[in-house]
């Protein structure tokens, strides 16, 4: 499936002044595709440059450098009112001065649609948010949650082209969170609208999108479905930041096909299939999810390679447990176990554990300079 | 059994005392019959009350009062229009600044600011020397339209602190919103910015603008300082104690009112 490319952003870059009379880059050559009709996030941590690309889309920012193109045509000398994009902000940004319904009609009102049309039209986009009967409440009346809503309706309302939101789900609690997270799914599917998504949150970024890009320092380090992203990180930073991970540094040793291990200076081995393009003795990184590790009490009945190691605690959080170990040379690693009910865990703290592994679960990743 | 007696207690006894009770001795003198001399107390009358408001008294005209009645009315009058259209003015003026200065970019910002900021703290005299000479130059008659002018001076500057801080407060993510809706600038501006700050400053910062404009050099105090020099009639008492009232019912509706929407 080629999907056709909506938004192009090249070479953008977007510097700010520091009180200490430094600069910082909140953006750097940042260059990225949105696709039509696709549920893109930018997930990063705090500060990488998430909020002000998503203004520079939207028109609030101008660029230092590099452009952004809709259908091909740059954007560089259209205002913000004339973009036909519309954004969930942040802080939602409902107007305290006009009721709900009048919130969600602001854009049809701006643009002189007739009042039937705006009516019905408030009206559908209030109740394909579930807030049928609030239309006559001020904003202040509603909780966040509602609110939150409130502010959705009124940019979908308009049919933009792309609509942006700004961790529109980090001011909910985690319920309110997760059930939100289906449903703007959900609703993208529905409305057929092309989502742009800012959170630093990756558990969300990785449940809701069809491709994440992931951004640090100001630039977009990798791009991908979610499966790609936490299976293959490009570096150090993607692996640590998406999902938990183990990761143990080592020296590279390819043998055939792709196989190979990393040999940490230690001398203990991790073996690896379907690597590719890393030269022999380079210095790279063994990514290993824990759930990919399988604790063994006495060792027996492993079919592949293992790993020992002694077991450091555990943490039972509910539907798992966490394992945490060390490797002989002190590298720590943790694994997933399945809790089962009525059994107790074999694994007391400062007992052998045998970690088992499948070579195809392992992936490398080539160290940087960095 | 010991007394003890709080230091801070008895501090803010005789604060509040010497802040009030020469009020309270206003209050009390306006209902006094004694025409001659207001301090020794003759009996209860509301005859001061009745002479403003041109009702006819029981009391004889005493021979050291010249009749000021008509004057004290006069000034009282002069002293409300004077009040009420430098607080309309300067807080259309004082609102336009704030909003020129905390919204549009331009340069010298900081200029402007201190510019505005200067009325404020200059000496009353020097002010009111520099309006004289600049009235005098310019061929502006002395009268109730200058007066207005020079309460716009300061009050304008007063105006200006409040809005800017409420703008300040103001998130310009309102605006953006705005803009990202499809409105172009004006149109933010009338739709969005303006109810905003009608919504947040609305009658509270009237009352404050009020007061400074009520306070300081009207026509009233000016009456009450020549009526000093000439004898006080005690009418000035009950006319004190009306404003007093009047007053009070004001800054009471104006916490009234921002508690309210708190
Ligand atoms: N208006 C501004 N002035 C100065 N620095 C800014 C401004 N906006 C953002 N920055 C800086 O740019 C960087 C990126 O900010 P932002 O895009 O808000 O990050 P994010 O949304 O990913 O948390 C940060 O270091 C931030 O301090
Ligand atoms: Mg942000």
């Amino acid at each position: 499936m080629a999907a056709s490319v909506l938004l192009s952003i090249t070479g953008a870059t977007r510097r700010f002044r520091t009180p200490e009379g430094g600069s910082v880059h909140a953006l750097d050559a940042v260059d990225l595709d949105v696709r039509g009709n696709e549920f893109l996030t930018l997930l990063g941590p705090s500060g990488c440059g998430k909020t002000t690309l998503l203004k520079a889309i939207a028109g609030f920012e101008d660029l230092d450098a590099g452009d952004i193109r809709l259908d091909g045509a740059s954007l560089r000398d259209v205002p913000a009112h004339r973009r036909p994009f519309n954004t969930v902000f942040q802080s939602y940004a409902l107007f305290p001065h006009l009721s709900v319904a009048d919130n969600v009609g602001y854009g049809l009102d701006v643009a002189r649609v007739p009042r039937a049309e705006r009516d019905r039209r408030v009206a559908e986009a209030l109740a394909r948010v579930g807030l049928e009967a609030m239309g006559r409440r001020a904003p202040r009346q509603l909780s966040g949650g509602q609110q939150q809503r409130v502010a959705l309706a009124r940019a979908l309302v308009n049919r933009p082209r792309l609509l942006l939101l700004d961790e529109p789900l980090s001011a909910l609690d985690r319920h309110l969170r997760q059930a939100m997270q289906g449903e703007l799914k959900a609703l993208q599917h529905d409305v057929g609208i092309t989502f742009l998504v800012v959170t630093h949150d990756q558990e969300e970024a990785l449940a809701m999108s069809d491709r994440i890009a992931v951004m640090h320092a100001g630039r977009v380090r990798q791009l991908g479905t979610p499966a790609e992203i936490y299976d293959t990180p490009v570096d150090r930073f993607v692996a640590g930041f998406v999902g938990a991970s183990n990761l143990v540094r080592g020296t590279w040793r390819s043998t055939a096909h792709g196989g190979g291990c990393v040999t940490t200076p230690a001398g203990i081995d991790i073996h690896a299939e379907g690597v590719a393009s890393i030269a022999n003795g380079a210095t790279v990184d063994a990514l290993l999810r824990p759930e990919q590790l399988s604790p063994i009490a006495d060792g027996a009945g492993a079919a592949g390679p293992t790993l020992a190691a002694t077991v450091a605690s555990t943490v039972f959080v509910g539907p798992d447990v966490h394992l945490h170990a060390h490797l002989a040379d002190g590298t720590p690693l943790q694994a997933l176990l399945r809790h089962a009910r009525g059994q107790a865990l074999p694994f007391a703290v400062g007992a052998r554990v045998v970690l088992a592994y499948r070579p195809a679960a392992v992936h490398v990743i080539a160290a940087q300079a960095t | 059994m010991t007394l003890r007696v709080r230091p801070l207690a008895l501090y803010g006894s005789v604060f509040v005392l010497l802040l009030y009770a020469p009020i309270a001795l206003i209050v009390g003198y306006s209902f006094n019959a004694n025409v001659v001399n207001m301090m020794l107390w003759e009996g209860f009358t509301f005859d001061w009350y009745r002479a403003i408001l041109g009702l006819p008294t029981t009391l004889g005209r005493a021979a050291n009062h010249v009749d000021t009645t008509t004057s004290l009315r006069a000034a009282v009058v002069n002293s409300a229009v004077v009040a009420i259209a430098a607080t309309v003015v300067s807080t259309l003026v004082g609102t336009a600044a704030a909003l020129a200065l905390g919204r549009a970019p331009f340069r010298g910002r900081r200029a402007w600011q201190g510019l505005l900021v200067l009325p404020m703290v200059m000496p009353d005299i020097v002010l009111g020397i520099a309006l004289l000479v600049f009235f005098t130059t310019v061929g502006l008659p002395l009268g109730r339209g200058s007066i207005v002018v020079g309460h716009c001076v300061f009050l304008s500057s007063y105006v200006w602190v409040i809005v800017s801080a409420r703008l300040a407060g103001l998130s310009t993510d309102l605006e953006q919103a705005s803009a990202d809706l499809g409105a172009a600038p004006f149109t933010t501006f009338r739709r969005v910015t303006l109810p905003l700050l009608a919504f947040i400053i609305s009658l509270d910062d009237l009352v404050i603008t009020w007061f400074i404009a009520g306070v300081d050099a009207t026509t009233l105090p000016m009456f009450i300082y020549g009526a000093l020099r000439r004898g006080i009639k005690p009418e000035i008492n009950a006319m004190a104690t009306l404003l007093l009232g009047f007053s009070f019912v004001v800054a009471a509706t104006g916490l009234w009112l921002r508690g309210r929407r708190l």
